[in-house]
């Protein structure tokens, strides 16, 4: 321990140090993420792992973009969760916010007991796993399926232009991404829907409530379909593949690109924007709703 | 009914063509391409983005690539990697385009539909040209069917740079030239200034610290200050400058602009454009206006001569190319100003904007009204120094807190320190280019770093009388390099204050 607040002294001794601009302890194997984020601005990155016996390692990593030079702080702790949680303790760099990074499918033991208690922010993707931690967290798979919701809008937009008294009874999702229950849980909450009652299908779930109903079906493809009720009965589609997001209504077809983000890039863009908007928290209890009916 | 789906801020901008009318010129090569790159860099385009380059010029798209990648080279804040811009560069094309021609448009339009391909992408124009060609582009625009109705399928919009006018008279001119053809909220008028991350950050120090609003009044405010000094000369835009001046070109744009984001009321929400821009009119409106016989007492007007900047010779204003050898146009103003509301009332407000000065820098700065000296009688203190907020805009972007502290030793002394905050130090990164995030929010469709015509009218009219009072106001000259004509501290006086030191 000595060692690396040694380690840590020395490199914030030389001129050119920058104070960190957030602490972040990483957990999992996403290299690729952790160096990205340690890559655009300073951070002081602890990456944090279970072994029998406590042992400390301190790089500095720096990287050139453009004419400036990024340099991190790169803290290993290895150990049993509590020695490293109380380790990690004395090593986050004071005043500043403390991000938490776990992408991996298993979100219960050390990690969470010692660790998670430590961030202002818990990074994790549903798209790994159906358990969503408790406290301030920032789900990859909602921004992940941010396009989707975009363009949901644009193809009712397209309904309402058709005929103003345009109205959702019914949406379809199907897809193969075991994060469909998060979306088929937006839509209800952007519909305003609780499902009053469901029912396992083949392949799928069916939930209803007063004058609408909602499919999830498992399926090779990914599409949502919407059933309107205006004028005429319409159905509007929405389709992903090859890259593109396609829309379908009535005579009216577009295609926009879908932007298939990896979690480096939803990592990046959340440090560049910040949290995402929406209504995630309802979203994922609606959505476990609608699994609960699938069991 | 309404969409149920709307939800909050959109972050990435749906398909888009950019196009580019003016694409030789200089401002597509330093700012709007090297802009793009970097956000293309940072991963901020929509996959399905391209550029498409619009002039009289007859170019291949990759001669148009090529010219464009020195400016990237240069003028890139990230610098040029050669992967990313072989990426970038295969989204580029190049349109030859003569703008009275309406067969070149429909030429145009045939072209975006092939870039397009089974995508529907909005268009985002961007009028890098004279304000003269706004009218008529616009309006070849809409008869080819380039420019649609808001709302519909496919979004247009049109991105337009100052001037927005010469006068009041030519800027509702201008305005009605391109109502022709396109709606207010189709209109996109830039103001550089407002992309800057340090001027964006006014309203969220302002309203996101409970510090600082409560004290953002008369009651504790003393006077403002604004100040934009540049140490560069007309350059190649004599021509123009000499017909416009420091006034026209700055004061009515980028300092008003800068006035009244610091001055405004809160709105409903930092995310409603238009309750961001109704704050702004008011203010404008709220600009005690200055009669002609006050204009003298409240303005300092002068030229520059011939000096020294960075070591070197620089001629006088009268002798830089396309300048007339007796022109009487201004290179520098300061003013002083009073927003007469209940928040501002009696709160003088000076602006200073000039070119060849002392070094290139702009900055705001809140001084706020002294402590009571009692409390240090006896004690080697003769007087406190005014607690001063500096936001400084450029070159450097950070703001600063004046406070008055005791210096270490046996004796009660005051001295005043400066508490910094830098984008750089708190940050790490550098900010990106105003235009990054003018061009992204124009993609869309966030309009609240974009100026409305209502605002742009009231800036006219604020300086209506001072422009009928121009001829009889004195022209005083500076020395290239100096801080500008000894005229502009007596302005001051009778506030008992001094600009501050830049």
């Amino acid at each position: 321990m000595k060692e690396a607040l040694d380690k840590l002294a020395s490199i914030e001794g030389q001129e050119s140090w920058v104070l960190p601009t957030r602490n972040v302890i990483g957990f999992g194997s996403e290299e690729e993420v952790f160096d990205a984020l340690i890559s655009v601005r300073p951070i002081r990155f602890i990456k944090v792992s279970e072994g029998a016996e406590l042992s400390y390692s301190v790089v500095e990593r720096c990287h050139k973009i453009g004419t400036e030079v990024i340099c991190s702080e790169y803290v290993t702790i290895i150990g049993p969760w509590h020695k490293v949680s109380l380790s990690v303790r004395a090593l986050l760099f004071p005043g500043k916010k403390t991000w938490g990074i776990t992408l991996d499918k298993n979100i219960t033991g050390g990690f969470f007991d010692e660790i998670a208690p430590l961030c202002d922010t818990l990074i994790f993707d549903s798209e790994l796993t159906k358990d969503v931690p408790a406290g301030a967290v920032i789900d990859l798979n909602w921004m992940r399926l941010a396009p989707i919701r975009e363009e949901l809008r644009y193809l009712t937009d397209m309904a309402i232009s058709h005929d103003k008294n345009s109205k959702i009874i019914g949406v379809k999702v199907y897809d193969s991404a075991p994060s469909s229950w998060l979306m088929a849980g937006w839509i209800c909450n952007k519909l305003k829907v609780e499902p009053e009652s469901g029912k396992k299908v083949a392949n799928g779930v069916s939930v209803k409530s007063k004058e609408f109903t909602l499919d999830l079906v498992e399926s090779n493809d990914t599409r949502i379909l919407l059933e309107f009720k205006g004028k005429d009965a319409k159905i509007g589609q929405l389709t992903v593949g090859e890259g593109l997001i396609t829309l379908e209504y009535s005579h009216e077809a577009r295609k926009r690109v879908y932007l298939k983000r990896s979690r480096k890039e939803l990592c990046l863009e959340y440090d560049a924007f910040g949290a995402p908007t929406g209504s995630y928290n309802e979203s994922v209890k609606l959505g476990r709703e609608i699994l609960e009916y699938a069991s | 009914m309404g969409n149920p789906f709307v939800e909050g801020r959109v972050l990435s901008p749906p398909s888009t063509i950019l196009v580019i009318f003016g694409a030789s010129g200089d401002l597509t090569g330093r700012k709007l391409v090297p802009g793009c790159y970097n956000l293309f860099k940072d991963g901020y385009l929509p996959e399905s983005f391209s550029i498409v380059g619009v002039s009289r010029t007859p170019l291949s798209d990759e001669a148009f690539r090529e010219k464009l990648k020195d400016g990237v080279t240069k003028y890139s804040r990230s610098g040029i990697d050669e992967e990313w811009w072989k990426q970038f560069s295969s989204r580029i094309f190049y349109q030859p385009l003569d703008a009275t021609k309406e067969a070149d448009f429909i030429a145009l339009r045939e072209r975006l539909q092939r870039i397009g391909g089974d995508t529907i992408p909005n268009y985002l124009y961007y009028l890098a040209v004279s304000p003269s060609l706004f009218g008529e582009i616009a309006g070849k625009l809409k008869g080819a069917d380039l420019i649609e109705t808001p709302g519909g399928v496919r979004e247009t919009r049109l991105i337009v740079e100052k001037p927005f006018g010469y006068d009041l008279e030519t800027a509702q001119n201008l305005a009605s030239s391109l109502y022709q053809s396109a709606k207010e909220e189709q209109l996109y008028r830039i103001d550089h200034y407002l992309g800057k991350e340090t001027v964006q950050n006014i309203l969220v120090f302002r309203f996101a610290n409970g510090l600082f609003e409560p004290i953002w009044n008369r009651k504790y405010v003393d006077h403002i200050q604004i100040s934009v000094a540049e140490d560069i000369g007309v350059e190649n835009r004599g021509d123009y400058f000499d017909k416009a001046g420091i006034v026209r070109d700055f004061v009515q744009n980028h300092v008003f602009q800068m006035l009244s984001l610091l001055c405004i009321e809160p709105p409903n929400s930092l995310s409603d454009a238009e309750g961001i821009r109704n704050e702004k009119v008011k203010v404008l409106k709220s600009i005690k206006r200055l009669t002609p016989g006050l204009v003298q007492k409240h303005i300092v007007r002068a030229q520059y001569g011939k000096g020294l900047i960075k070591g070197l010779d620089v001629p006088a204003y009268r002798d830089e190319k396309g300048v007339a050898k007796d022109s009487t146009t201004e290179t520098y103003i300061a003013m002083s100003l009073e927003i007469d509301n209940w928040r501002w009332s009696g709160v003088p407000i000076f602006l200073r904007v000039g070119k060849r000065l002392s070094k290139r820098i702009s900055e705001i700065s809140v001084h706020f009204k002294q402590a009571p000296l009692s409390l240090f009688r006896g004690r080697q203190v003769e007087s406190l120094e005014q607690n001063v907020l500096r936001i400084q805009v450029q070159p450097k972007e950070g703001i600063s807190l004046r406070v008055n502290s005791k210096p270490p030793g046996p004796r009660m002394r005051v001295e005043p320190v400066e508490m910094d905050f830098s984008y750089h130090s708190s940050f790490g990164i550098a900010s990106p280019e105003a235009y990054e995030r003018l061009l992204l929010d124009a993609m869309r469709g966030e309009a609240t770093l974009f100026t409305r015509q209502d605002e742009i009218e009231e800036a006219w009219k604020i300086l209506e009388p001072v422009f009928d009072s121009f001829e009889e106001l004195p022209l005083y000259f500076y020395e290239a390099g100096s801080w500008g004509p000894k005229e502009a501290a007596e302005l001051l006086k009778p506030y008992g204050v001094r600009w501050a030191r830049l």
